[in-house]
């Protein structure tokens, strides 16, 4: 193949990677349109509020990147076992557990400076989650449990470690509601800019990228996806799968511990109820609309914190309920779904006529598009 | 009425949504379509049973619209799974958040912020003539409110029909293998599609009771869990119809006993007895899955066509 | 006459037509069929008489069972339409075919496991109650059992019987439902030689009672045997319909092998594809040629292996007193013991489902073994991760390519990597650029028929699939390869592609096993031959004294 064929390859390829994309956020808007218009706004006013609001203002888009870092390792707890064909959905309890341990090094060891003390905080952060996800890892290499299962019950039994952490253990009375005191000054993460943005968001684009190369090209990240594609291929072929996926919950375990340890040092200074948010659900959108994907997560995440901050924005300047962004998103992923497959039947019908060999090779690169497939990444430059 | 019966008699309350939750998930599951959209079915039917059972007044409309708006649900996920072939467990996902975000659109649409917020009625009690003065038995099993017995009544008309009927046995069949069941002439797809439908009818319905026995009200978040823990109830119960209900009556005893150990206060935090229904639940698969005889297709999309499959 | 019926030649199933110028019971007429580009039906016409048992004869690919899975209403065909009883018929789907008349016994078993006999048997058939009663159809199923000589109990699970019963069970289904047509896709593969004796015996009486029978078969000596018209179909074409006395096997094996494939060493392919015995010994003097220089002295007599005359001389693997479970954790492979020599092709035969997986992926390390040993060359292996055994030199070609021999959705070049990555690691990450180089070089030097390193492995074909699992293990440069039914599926000039490899390796010092349920197959290529039978090797025979009859009674555990 030439050269000149080869990049035309790749843009082709690009732009049919994308189609999918922008033709399931048209078709959720447009529902989304007809729904406000069903309950009597103006779903022009609201769409402008949901997708201008980011940028704004500067406090617009100190605010996504905010939202952007509790997202982004959020769908990375999901995405990275998802690689290994295992669904975590406990990455509330541990963020949760994340949160917990970050607020207890932050308490107890408040007297501490901080270069010794927020690093001690954010692996104890990192720690928590990896020994919550490890706990339903566990179950699921020795007892065969269902992983969803268990990291969905283990989530109901954070929610109540945390109410008595925040209410029995260093509770904050005055707060009214379960909060713990404040961590100490050395625990927080330092801030740039002005209105503030936490450094975390560049721990976050840290662990981003080196996950992602991690994914792509290190041995175990070849060994994970392949657990994912075909574990008992991968069993036959001397991987230890058993290991890969335990080792796949944990690290994903990890990222949502990490950020829990953020949420905590970097915008709410304690551990306080509901401080989960929503980032179980959006970190999972997010995840399967990057169809797990490590490197594609950043921006999907990005994408879903402009809708958020946008939604509160919507609620004010058009009165459209809030709830209903979590529609649109969810409407984006089935409907991203159902474009694949409509892409995937197109492709069959128009390979009916002998193709040429460029758009054999687009053809067979896409059909099986999997969660992070190896031919989606060996497809790249 | 004693301590004892009046914890058996709350028992069986809560084990009405375990029960419907739990056997549209078998049922669905026996003809291969697994749903893990019912934490999200039980919500949304929640908040449309509460809402239609205040705007029409009545409890019955509001039980039935739910059971509309699951099966819409249903259809959904059994179509795009058994005609496009999409990924179950994804779609599942999907139709979770979904039904989280309508139920509280809804809401927020019908009710909108109030620091008041309207309450419907609680369903009366039927009290069975005779039966009902047995000691203990009586006041446990047979003054209850309707849906305790059809949820038992369905129970039982679940079993037989899967077990002791010819459509019972295509059905089964549909969810062990659908190749082979194609090759008898048996319509996988439409099976998929009606088990579908009223699987997540089912759970639908086990939502919209809980505003009418608990609350009066609905809040986001009331399903509580009750949705996943019908999923592990459905493996503990192995599938079958008469074992889920036995199952129930076990997650319904763990979640009442921590309620009222909650309000009687037995020395240890409230929190760690509240964790006690989902670790005991954790606990119990431990044995469950291992003696689940699952559906040797649940979980699966089923391709005549395909030249790999058989 | 219509014209369309007789492209090649005259029509012979009309000579034996029933005077009186009845119609045939089934007529297809210009079936076509496509699966994305692929052909895989052109303008097929095929006629079935009455009383007939009618060879469908072809090579893997030859659209045979395509042909077969149109009429039940498997496949919707692009183009064509089907005849009964001289009326036409619609079918969409196995009901209409049915319901037209038609049974089908598929090559892989349609049946629910943990349903009994008779559940299997009448489901989806209507009872006309809607409440299940299964007494007078059990009472039905077990006269017609008696009636055709099948013997099968009506109340045992389906998943607790063997094979063959199993296969009867499908006959069943279809007599059950009065089918006036009874199709049978491959139905000896996994039969001895008495079970295909009495399959044949079975049709027979069916015939007999007015029924059709259209057998799907890859092998003339079965034809010959069993059938009393023939069609050969090659890629997607009627090629012409014979009378039996009218043929030949040579005939038969000209046509299914055509003019047009240029085989470099057909003898040999052939011959497996004829599974004629006479035919395969000549075949396999060509087939041990390769390998002669360095093969053991071969051992004389059939004898129980642990009497097995003496090992071979340059023993390099021993296998020692292993046993092993299966997923269900029952002891499948009990107490085996073998000692091989450098170059040797050691076949094992026997039916499918006497532990042949569990022993496969025992002496691979992929199962662990519950008891036993194993060395090569002094190394012991037992008990040690799977990878540690991949790094001595164990080369495992799995039976089932798709679900343990590829990842579908990765690259090719993904795919050559697996199991040998880690060698392909530079600073700790791979080096996709050698491995994309290297995925390029073994594409062209194992011709693999692919869009290029980077397409997707599932989506080839299935001898392509074959090629690029072989080119991943030949490049490990083995010590030992195990092969589990190596050439299942694969169409001629791939099977020829695989012995061809297989024979090189041994040439070349390698070790192979070769576990086959296709006797031929083992007759063409080993040197001695292990017979296993509910997981026990019962015998190992040298290849020259394999009489095929003898085999059968060791794989049936009639005479041990």
């Amino acid at each position: 193949m030439t050269s000149g064929a080869a990049i035309r390859y790749r843009t082709g390829s690009a732009l049919r990677a994308l189609a999918p994309y922008l033709a399931a956020i048209v078709a959720a808007f447009v529902v989304a349109g007809v729904v406000i218009a069903m309950l009597g706004h103006d779903p022009f006013v609201a769409f402008r509020s949901v997708l201008t609001t980011s940028f704004a203002t500067s406090f617009g888009l100190v605010e996504t990147f905010t939202k952007w870092v509790p997202l982004t390792l959020m769908a990375l707890a999901f995405a990275i076992p998802l690689g290994a064909g295992r669904f975590n959905i406990g990455g509330e309890g541990q963020l949760i557990l994340g949160a917990t341990a970050a607020t207890a090094i932050g308490i107890t060891l408040s007297g501490l400076p901080m270069p010794l003390l927020l690093p001690l905080g954010l692996i104890a952060g990192v720690l928590g989650g990896g020994v919550w996800a490890g706990i339903a890892a566990w179950l699921m290499s020795r007892f065969h449990i269902n992983e969803i299962l268990s990291t969905v019950l283990l989530n109901f039994v954070s929610f109540q470690l945390l109410d008595y952490i925040a209410s029995q253990v260093w509770p904050d009375v005055g707060a009214g509601f379960p909060a713990t005191v404040k961590v100490g000054a050395g625990a927080m993460l330092p801030t740039v800019g002005r209105p503030a943005l936490h450094i975390g968001v560049f721990i976050t684009a840290a662990v981003v990228v080196i996950g992602a190369i991690l994914m792509r090209r290190s041995a175990p990240g070849f060994e994970l996806r392949a657990v994912g594609i075909n574990e008992r291929a991968a069993k036959v072929h001397g991987i230890r799968t058993a290991r890969i996926a335990v080792g796949a919950v944990i690290v994903g375990g990890m990222a949502a511990g990490l950020a829990g340890a953020i949420e905590v040092a970097g915008v709410h200074g304690n551990l306080l109820e509901g401080i989960q948010s929503n980032y179980l659900l959006l970190g999972i959108i997010i995840g399967l609309i990057a169809r797990g994907s490590v490197a594609l997560v950043p921006f999907v995440a990005f994408g879903i914190s402009i809708l958020e901050i946008g939604a509160s924005a919507m609620q004010r300047t058009a009165q459209v309920p809030a709830e209903l962004v979590l529609i649109v998103e969810g409407l984006i992923l089935l409907f991203l779904l159902l474009s694949d497959v409509l892409a995937t039947r197109w492709q069959r019908s128009g390979r009916k006529r002998p193709p040429r060999p460029a758009t054999a090779r687009q053809a067979t690169g896409r059909a099986h598009a999997g969660p992070d497939s190896i031919t989606a990444m060996e497809a790249q430059p | 009425m004693s301590e004892l019966t009046n914890f058996l008699a709350l028992v069986v309350t809560a084990m009405v949504p375990y029960v419907f939750a739990s056997q549209g998930t078998m049922l669905s599951g026996r003809a291969g379509v697994f749903n893990v959209s019912q934490e999200g079915m039980l919500t949304l039917g929640a908040a449309v049973g509460f809402l239609v059972s205040l705007k029409v007044g009545s409890n019955a409309a509001g039980i039935i619209a739910a059971g509309l708006v699951g099966a819409l649900f249903g259809l959904v996920l059994a179509a795009v799974t058994t005609y496009l072939r999409l990924d179950q467990f994804v779609v599942g996902l999907a139709l979770f958040f979904l039904a989280l975000g309508a139920a509280s659109l809804l809401y927020r649409v019908v009710i909108g912020v109030t620091m008041s917020p309207p309450l419907i009625p609680l369903l009366q009690k039927w009290r069975i003539p005779l039966l009902a003065d047995i000691p203990v038995v009586g006041p446990v099993l047979f003054h209850q409110d309707p849906m305790v017995y059809l949820a038992l009544i369905g129970s039982a008309a679940l079993w037989w029909f899967l077990f002791r009927t010819d459509a019972g046995m295509r059905l089964r069949s549909v969810g062990e293998n659908p190749k082979a069941a194609d090759s008898l002439g048996i319509n996988v797809a439409s099976t998929r599609l009606w088990t579908g439908i009223v699987g997540s009818a089912l759970m639908a319905i086990a939502g919209a009771y809980l505003p009418m026995v608990y609350s009066g009200t609905y809040t986001d978040g009331m399903a509580a869990g009750r949705g996943w823990l019908a999923i592990a109830l459905t493996f503990f119960g192995g599938w079958r119809p008469q074992f889920i209900v036995a199952g129930a009556a076990f997650f319904a005893g763990m979640e009442v006993l921590a309620l009222r150990s909650q309000v009687a206060g037995i020395g240890i935090p409230h929190q760690f007895v509240a964790m006690l229904p989902y670790v005991a639940t954790l606990l119990v698969m431990i044995f469950a899955f291992r003696w689940a005889r699952v559906p040797a297709f649940l979980g699966r999309n089923y391709d005549r066509e395909s030249r790999l499959v058989g | 006459m219509v014209s369309n019926a007789a492209a090649a030649g005259p029509d012979p199933a009309a000579a034996l037509r029933p005077a009186g110028g009845q119609s045939p019971v089934l007529r297809m007429i210009d079936i076509r069929k496509s699966f994305g580009t692929v052909r895989a039906l052109d303008g097929v016409d095929f006629d079935v008489e009455a009383r007939q048992v009618h060879g469908l004869l072809g090579g893997n690919g030859a659209g045979k069972t395509t042909l077969m899975n149109v009429l039940y209403g498997l496949y919707a065909a692009d183009d064509g339409r089907i005849e009964i009883d001289g009326a036409r018929v619609s079918i969409r789907s196995p009901r209409d075919a049915i319901a037209a008349g038609i049974g089908m016994v598929h090559q892989s078993f349609l049946q629910v496991d943990t349903f009994t006999v008779t559940e299997n048997v009448v489901l989806g058939a209507a009872s006309g109650s809607f409440r299940t009663n299964l007494a007078p159809a059990g009472r039905t199923i077990a006269e017609l059992s008696d009636h055709f000589g099948l013997a099968v109990d009506p109340t045992a699970v389906v998943g607790d019987l063997p094979v063959g019963v199993r296969q009867r069970v499908e006959i069943l289904k279809a007599l059950y439902r009065k089918a006036k047509v009874l199709v049978l896709d491959e139905p000896t593969t996994n039969l001895t030689p008495q079970e295909v004796d009495a399959l044949f015996g079975s049709l027979r009486t069916i015939v007999d009672e007015g029924m059709s029978v259209i057998l799907i078969t890859h092998k003339i000596r079965e034809t010959m045997a069993a059938c009393d018209v023939m069609t050969v179909m090659r890629d997607g074409r009627r090629v012409t319909t014979v009378c039996r006395e009218d043929t030949s096997p040579d005939e038969l094996a000209a046509l299914m092998v055509g003019d047009t494939v240029e085989l470099e060493d057909d003898e040999t392919v052939m011959a497996a594809a004829m599974g004629a015995a006479d035919v395969t010994r000549t075949a396999m003097h060509t087939a041990m040629h390769a390998a002669m220089h360095t093969a053991p002295p071969a051992v004389t007599h059939a004898v129980p292996h642990r009497e097995a005359g003496p090992a071979p001389r340059t023993s390099h693997i021993r296998i020692e007193n292993v046993s092993a479970s299966n997923d269900a954790g029952a002891l499948a492979v009990h107490d085996v013991s073998l000692e091989l020599g450098r170059g040797e092709i050691h076949g094992i035969s026997g039916v499918a489902g006497n532990g042949q997986t569990e022993l496969a992926e025992a002496i691979t390390g992929v199962r662990p073994m519950s008891a036993g040993s194993m060395t090569l060359d002094g190394t012991h292996l037992a008990g040690r991760a799977t990878v540690e055994w991949l790094e001595a030199g164990v080369v495992y070609v799995p039976e089932d390519r798709q679900r343990d021999g590829i990842l579908p959705s990765a690259s090719i070049a993904a795919n050559l990597l697996l199991g040998g990555h880690r060698r392909f690691t530079r600073f700790g990450l791979i080096d996709w650029s050698r491995a994309r180089a290297m995925a390029t070089d073994v594409i062209s030097e194992y011709s693999i028929r692919a869009p290029g390193f980077g397409a997707a492995a599932g989506q080839m074909s299935g001898g392509n699939i074959q090629r690029m699992i072989l080119a991943r293990a030949f490049r490990r440069q083995p010590r030992l390869l195990l092969l589990h039914n190596p050439t299942r599926g694969l169409d001629l000039a791939s099977t020829q592609f695989v012995y061809e490899q297989v024979r090189r390796a041994a040439a070349g010092g390698c070790t192979v096993v070769l576990i086959s349920e296709d006797l031929d197959e083992i007759l063409a290529l080993s040197q001695r031959i292990s017979i296993i039978y509910s997981g026990r090797l019962v015998s190992t025979i040298d290849r020259n004294n394999a009489d095929p009859y003898q085999l059968g009674r060791l794989m049936t555990g009639v005479s041990v």
